[in-house]
């Protein structure tokens, strides 16, 4: 675990001098993603000799970095570097162009993403996700994080650990809203997650926060359209290449 | 499951979800530090609806330490202020139209709380298992969705404390494993909180030793707590079967009886089937499901393409009236996490098929055409017994070992009786024949493959070895009876030849092959292929021809002629490099290998020796370009020597055919081929658009062809060199979706061909030219209606240099009907397909041979589980198959048809049973 000194430093710091605790309103952060790669197939495809064999060429857990930079008003999410090391399944390979920016101050969106062979450009306002807060808590890259659960499509479940010592409300991919950063996400129904390493206090610069987007301009709804279609033949693999896709 | 409209609904209502308000509560206030008196900034200020937890809103303190929350709608909630090091203070609000609080808040620094945690004994829920404490699940009450993480804090001995660690026995618990393996995170807290009590059979609790330990078996004391949740798993114990039977109250029935027991990771399935309706036993489903499937082999290469081949089994085959019986036993297990696994099988094939061939073939000679008719009748009786074994090996994450062995022995008996007449252009006989063959025939087949692969070290770096080894021993004792009458240019007979032989056949063929191949990266994106392979061929052909001395009934007088016997051998070593270049849109690699092949024939019996040896190249260029997802280019060229065989330089003489003979060429060189490919394919998943080209063209020097002579209707082969030999086609398909689910393509094709080959001495170039269009539509779905259609019709155009006169023009229409419907509510099911073939009658081929066969079913289940199924089925509804086979090459024209078997109505009856488990479709 790469628990950075920095962040050490700046935590034994805030709690010596209890009343004057240092919030953090800009920075850089490194999420650490994994995912199971073998998680598209159900159980019951296992015996498949094609699954058999593709699980012994392709590895089970692949992982890759992302980093958010964040401003009080705005949050830039996206790859850090391509994984050239990581075999990964048809399908599974994440997007170096993709980058989600959620503009917190206007309540804004604009998500782009590859999809197939489609790159959209969502413009829409901020998801209203449900989330319900549990008193759990968790230490993450040095930041004590608070449970909070929603979910998305009504089923999937999304678990979320946030840090109110990071006043913006934001986190991996689309999610936020919540009293904090989200420091730690993982959607158990597709075996993913992302945690962070590292929480630098660099402040981003303008540029950095403004990333050229480009892409098929839609909204959500419309988004959801198209995938729908595209995959309503595609049975229960399609609907986790949806749900990843909504993330 | 979900269906996808539905699933859209929920998505969409769920992310729209906005909250309308008219009146609503507001709250504000202070937030004071009890100990210093100083008012905080920053702290979060949040809105928890009372009933489910949701966070409703959520504010920070100001510089002042104050903050307001407005909009707040009716209901009771949880105000929560958290501030990082102070313990959290919570009050409970009411909102009720217009309510407004107004606090005045002080917290204080956190100290130091002890949870208590609650242990509710239940002693005879656990057991002891050397040093593993096992739990018995559902003796344990948690609430209905529960996660694995209450269930532990249930556990007398386990605490879960507020971060998600559990401590066992005092222990602090380092992994959870799930069914003995890890879980897709091996953090403890992850684990126990994304898995649902309700799943978990058995708690168990142990110290795992470390790996080390574990492999050398020398306890190094070192432990790791260690918690496995055995999940309750009905499948894991069970099986699942198929009774059928099916007749037509007459000619034809069928009958299967299949199982697939299974316990854990071992497999038990047997299979016997009776029937004379098809060549083969099992279906492609029941296959995977009952048999062994140790005639498909699958490989997923490591840029994720997938290739999947059945090297098909020429029992489940082929033309005539069959009548079968098949047998099957496969033991399949798996252990040590799946690392090893073993697949064994015998199979046992029993087949009978009478049948009756014509054909038909047109030589074209200058001024001198004829045309031969031949029918053929036949029984061939075939019985195989075949063992089948796989052993595979993971060693480690880097290495993998395959061991595959297979022996069969196959018996055989056949009997042909041929009739034919060749006539020339005038109608005038030429000759006729009347010809009997039959044999008895042993095979017998051992075969092995060894295969090792390596990764190295360095990341690309890797090692393989194959090793074959196959041995394969063949008897066979037939006898040759005909009569060939040869006729004058008036239709007068002139001679007449009889054969009356008895031919034995003694073979045994032995080879061996190696190959290595290594890959090294030079930089992150060249990469360097070495390979090594050798090939050693040893055959023992031994063939007489018997006849009748004058006035005895014996066959021993041996015809020399027509006898021999062979020791051929074949020596190959070759080498190659290639190297590939990867770029994140560019791929290209060039190589090639050379080699050097001997061929050794002693001809015993004449104590003739004489080797031939040939350099081998085999030079190959690729490109590949993908601009996009699912978007690439493809180009590729190779190039490869093709040698003659010794069949071809020094024939045996054969006379199983009196009017077709060959002889050697002892000058025949080397040919050359070059062959260049280009791909291309498009396929847009969201738009359900897809675009497939496909394009080869080669050419041949010193091509080896061959040069007839024809004399009485007699034909002498022999193979020559030739040039100007080429080939090339083309393939293209656009698709994309008319309607949800229904989508149309269009599809093209081509194809040209100029073959050249020696007619009397005389040169003669034949070139084939083909060009279909065709067209499509189909829907595919779960609903209760799939159908397609498509229509491929062509135009076939050939004509040949030594005839001029003689050009052939005909079109081609085949068509693919399909309907499917389901009426899962009355339990009917419906099926129907077709394939039609139209051909054009053409001067040569005088019959215009369209035939159109349908068949269709229909199928009712019953009883709540569907396991009883009753079917109507018709198969060849127009009674009209037939096996049709046109050839239209350099100076011959042929036509060949099977019988086949045509139509019959069935009525089947068939039982599925089942306990924990059920036939995977594939």
């Amino acid at each position: 675990m790469k628990y950075i000194v920095l962040i050490t430093i700046l935590f034994s710091l805030h709690t010596s001098s209890s009343a004057q605790v240092k919030f953090i309103s800009s920075g850089h952060i490194e999420y650490e993603k994994r995912v199971n790669q073998f998680s598209y197939y159900d159980k019951e495809d296992d015996e498949q000799p094609w699954v058999v064999e593709m699980k012994k060429v392709f590895p089970k857990m692949v992982t890759e970095t992302y980093y958010l930079d964040f401003n009080e008003n705005k949050s830039v999410f996206k790859l850090a570097k391509e994984n050239t090391d990581v075999k990964y399944m048809w399908g599974r390979k994440p997007s170096e162009t993709d980058v989600t920016v959620k503009d917190v101050k206007n309540n804004q969106i604009s998500l782009q993403r590859d999809i197939f062979e489609q790159t959209y450009l969502v413009k829409d306002s901020l998801q209203n996700y449900e989330w319900k807060i549990s008193n759990e808590t968790r230490l993450i890259a040095g930041f004590e994080c608070k449970k909070a659960v929603t979910k998305i499509c009504d089923s999937v479940y999304i678990v979320a650990f946030y840090t109110d010592e990071i006043t913006v409300s934001s986190g991996p991919e689309s999610f936020g809203g919540l009293p904090g950063m989200i420091l730690g996400l993982a959607v158990p129904r597709l075996q993913v997650t992302w945690f962070a390493t590292k929480v630098d206090l660099k402040e981003p610069s303008e540029a950095m926060l403004n990333p050229k987007q480009k892409g098929k301009a839609v909204n959500w709804e419309v988004y959801q359209k198209d995938l729908n279609k595209a995959m309503k033949d595609w049975g229960k693999y399609g609907s986790k290449v949806l749900w990843n896709s909504l993330l | 499951m979900i269906s996808p409209k539905l699933l859209f609904i929920l998505c969409f209502a769920f992310f729209s979800a906005v909250t309308a308000y008219s009146q609503s509560g507001s709250v504000s206030g202070t937030i004071t530090d009890t100990s210093s008196g100083k008012k905080l900034n920053n702290a979060v200020v949040s809105v928890i609806r009372s009933k489910d937890t949701v966070l409703s809103k959520f504010t920070r303190t100001n510089e002042q330490g104050s903050f307001e929350i407005k909009g707040i709608p009716d209901g009771s909630y949880f105000l929560v202020v958290s501030y990082p090091g102070y313990a959290e203070f919570v009050d409970d609000i009411e909102v009720k139209g217009a309510t407004v609080y107004k606090k005045e808040i002080t917290i204080i620094p956190k100290s130091k709380l002890l949870e208590e945690i609650i242990i509710q004994q239940k002693v005879s829920a656990i057991r002891i298992k050397g040093d593993t404490t096992e739990y018995k699940a559902d003796s344990f009450k948690v609430g209905p969705n529960a996660n694995v993480q209450e269930l532990l804090k249930r556990l007398p001995g386990l605490q879960v404390n507020a971060k998600g660690e559990i401590t066992a026995q005092g222990q602090k618990v380092e992994k959870i494993l799930v069914d003995g393996e890890e879980f897709f995170s091996d953090d403890p807290a992850v684990v126990s909180q994304n898995l649902r009590a309700d799943v978990v059979d058995k708690v168990q609790v142990f110290d795992k030793k470390s790996e080390q330990a574990e492999f050398t078996g020398v306890d190094d004391g070192q432990k790791t707590k260690t918690i496995n949740l055995e999940l309750k798993d009905d499948k894991k114990k069970g099986f699942f079967g198929k009774l059928e039977a099916g007749t037509d109250f007459g000619r034809y029935h069928t009958a299967k009886a299949m199982i697939n027991a299974f316990k854990k990771k071992q497999k038990i399935a047997a299979y016997i089937t009776n029937n004379n309706t098809t060549f083969e036993g099992l279906n492609w489903n029941e296959q995977r499901n009952y048999g062994s499937n140790s005639n498909s082999s699958m490989e997923v290469t490591d840029d994720g393409g997938m290739m999947f081949w059945n090297q098909g089994d020429d029992f489940s085959r082929g033309q005539g009236l069959p009548q079968s019986t098949t047998a099957g036993l496969t033991y399949i297990n798996k252990w040590n996490k799946d690392k090893n696994s073993i697949n064994g099988s015998y199979q046992f094939n029993d087949q009978n098929v009478t049948g009756r061939n014509t054909s038909f073939t047109q030589t074209i000679l200058p001024g001198n055409s004829f045309s031969n008719n031949t029918v053929e009748n036949f029984t061939n009786f075939r019985r195989r017994n075949k063992l089948n074994a796989t052993y595979e090996w993971q060693i480690d994450s880097s290495s993998s070992l395959k061991i595959k062995a297979s022996g069969s022995v196959v018996n055989g008996e056949k009997g042909s009786e041929y009739t034919g007449k060749s006539i020339s252009e005038d109608n005038i006989v030429i000759n006729k024949i009347d010809r009997t063959i039959t044999s008895k025939t042993e095979n017998q087949d051992f075969t092995s493959e060894i295969s090792w692969r390596k990764r190295l070290n360095k990341k690309g770096r890797t090692i393989s070895y194959t090793g074959n080894w196959s041995n394969n021993a063949k008897t066979g004792n037939g006898f040759l009876f005909s009569t060939t009458e040869f006729f004058d240019g008036t239709g007068q007979p002139t001679r007449q030849q009889e054969l009356d032989q008895n031919k034995t056949n003694n073979e045994h063929q032995q080879v061996i092959q190696n190959s290595v191949v290594y890959t090294e990266p030079l930089n992150k994106k060249l990469f360097l292929e070495l390979t090594y392979k050798n090939n050693f061929n040893r055959n023992n052909a031994e063939r007489n021809t018997l006849e009748k001395p004058v006035a005895s009934v014996k066959y021993s007088s041996m015809v020399d002629s027509l006898s021999n016997h062979f020791l051929y051998s074949a020596n190959d070593h070759s080498g190659g490099f290639s190297f590939r270049f990867t770029e994140k849109k560019y791929m290209f690699s060039i190589g090639t290998s050379v080699g050097r092949t001997n061929y050794g024939l002693e001809e015993i019996t004449k104590d003739d020796k004489r080797n031939i040896g040939f350099t081998n190249l085999l030079p190959r260029a690729s490109i590949r370009f993908t601009p996009k997802k699912q978007k690439s280019f493809n180009l590729t060229y190779s190039g490869s020597t093709q040698n003659p065989t010794l069949q071809q330089i020094n024939p045996i003489i054969d006379n199983i055919d009196p009017l077709n003979l060959t002889i050697g060429n002892p000058k025949l060189k080397q040919a050359f081929r070059h062959n260049f490919s280009i791909n291309m394919n498009d396929y847009k998943i969201i738009k359900s658009r897809n675009f497939y080209l496909s394009g080869s063209f080669s050419f041949t020097n010193n091509a080896i062809s061959s040069s007839n002579k024809i004399d009485s209707g007699i034909r002498v082969n022999q193979a020559v060199n030739v040039n100007g030999n080429y080939n090339g086609q083309a393939w293209a398909m656009y698709g994309f979706e008319v309607a949800p689910s229904v989508s149309l393509n269009f599809t093209s094709e081509s194809s040209v061909s100029r073959f050249v080959n020696i007619v009397n001495g005389q040169k003669n170039i034949s070139d084939n030219y083909r060009i279909g269009f065709g067209t499509g539509i189909s829907k595919w779905s779960d609903k209760w209606i799939s159908f397609s259609f498509s229509a491929e019709p062509a135009y076939n155009f050939s004509k040949s240099s030594i005839n001029k006169g003689l050009v052939t023009k005909y079109w081609t229409v085949n068509a693919y009907p399909y309907l499917s419907m389901k009426f899962k509510k009355q339990k009917l099911y419906f099926d129907m397909n077709g394939n039609l073939n139209m051909y054009q009658k053409t001067a040569a081929f005088q019959n215009q041979r369209n035939v159109f066969i349908i068949n269709t079913s229909i199928k009712r289940t019953f009883t709540k589980t569907d396991a009883f199924e009753l079917m109507f089925s018709v198969n060849d509804l127009f009674n009209q198959n037939q096996g049709i086979q046109r050839n239209i090459s350099s100076n011959f024209i042929s036509e060949n048809t099977f019988q086949n078997i045509r139509r019959y109505a069935l009525l089947t009856l068939s039982w599925n049973f089942t306990k924990n488990g059920k036939p995977s479709n594939f």
